[in-house]
């Protein structure tokens, strides 16, 4: 038998979208510093951009889809289930916006820690995957104090505590 | 004076393109002082004449631009947004429309709303003032804006480790 006084190592899925919500998701990397963190978006550039700065992390790529493109979500929620399901991340962590939607509710169903951090630039109103994600979220965050909403558990909408920028 | 257009990937914005090409051709600027990212050619197929242009650019080729830029105009993409605001550019904003069909709803206008007040961004509303903006952040005697963060709010990546490691 192994035995061994330090806590396993979290492992962290931490995923974005291209563009915005690829910059503000790595603008979080603090929250995981330690953890073994696999990365995964929709735009193969920003392999370099990892390999550079952590080159510890795991970077994986899904395909891009909006809600408007039926065949490519499906695609993307399945590749997004296998990651899942194969590396049985403990925690789940995503700025949006389709793909994380994806990895939070399945990610959820598999037990695993799930955290929303609605993108900046919804700065009115939630985003439309944010509202349906964040009851599903272990922490569900906006970056605009006007949008929270805390309350009690079953009918609570997100929190602020600070924003990426 | 490097100027750097960008309007982001998914959808065009020609109302951007065709005001920047307008401007630089009136201008009389140098077509070597201009480049741009115009995102997949719209329904009217146009290409910017006054000035260097590609459609998309990986992260990489991006990055390269915006360094070499002195000055930034974009659509009010929060990604090239935080870019501005990390490396201290100067940056001029016009806001895709949900009722154009430039974007899926209104989000870039609460977003200039909200960021327009920040030193170093300024914001056309409409494509029509876009000219004189240009030409205001040319000429503002400002110093560069202060470099913002390279990392998230404390208090917010304290939060998410909470709920991670807990």
């Amino acid at each position: 038998m192994e035995h061994s006084s330090e806590p396993r190592r979290k492992t962290v899925l931490a995923i974005a979208s291209q563009g915005g919500h690829w910059v503000q998701l790595r603008r979080m990397r603090e929250a995981w510093a330690g953890c073994h963190v696999i990365y995964v978006t929709t735009q193969e550039g920003y392999r370099a951009e990892i390999m550079a700065t952590e080159p510890d992390a795991e970077f994986l790529t899904v395909p891009d889809a909006s809600r408007w493109d039926r065949l490519r979500l499906i695609r993307s929620a399945i590749e997004i289930a296998w990651i899942l399901l194969r590396r049985r991340p403990d925690a789940v962590v995503t700025t949006g916006a389709a793909p994380g939607y994806f990895a939070i509710r399945i990610g959820h169903l598999l037990g695993m820690r799930a955290v929303w951090v609605d993108s900046i630039a919804n700065c009115d109103e939630l985003s439309m995957s944010g509202e349906k994600a964040g009851p599903h979220s272990d922490l569900w965050l906006t970056q605009w104090p006007h949008l929270a909403q805390p309350g009690p558990r079953l009918r609570r909408g997100p929190r602020y505590r600070g924003a990426t920028i | 004076m490097k100027l750097f257009l960008t309007v982001g990937s998914q959808l065009p914005f020609d109302r951007l393109t065709v005001a920047m090409d307008t401007w630089v051709d009136e201008r009389n600027v140098p077509s070597r002082q201009v480049f741009g990212q115009i995102g997949p050619l719209g329904t009217g197929n146009y290409r910017p004449a006054a000035f260097s242009w590609t459609r998309l650019m990986d992260p990489k080729s991006f990055n390269t631009r915006f360094a070499q830029a002195s000055h930034i105009v974009a659509h009010a993409g929060m990604g090239t947004i935080i870019s501005a605001l990390v490396s201290g550019k100067p940056i001029v904003l016009l806001p895709r429309k949900g009722a154009l069909r430039e974007t899926r709803n209104d989000h870039q206008l609460a977003t200039i709303r909200h960021f327009r007040n920040r030193a170093g961004v300024w914001v056309a509303e409409t494509e029509d003032e876009l000219p004189e903006v240009i030409d205001e952040m040319l000429g503002s005697d400002d110093v560069a804006p202060a470099r913002a963060n390279m990392l998230a709010d404390p208090d917010l990546t304290d939060a998410i480790r909470e709920a991670i490691l807990t």
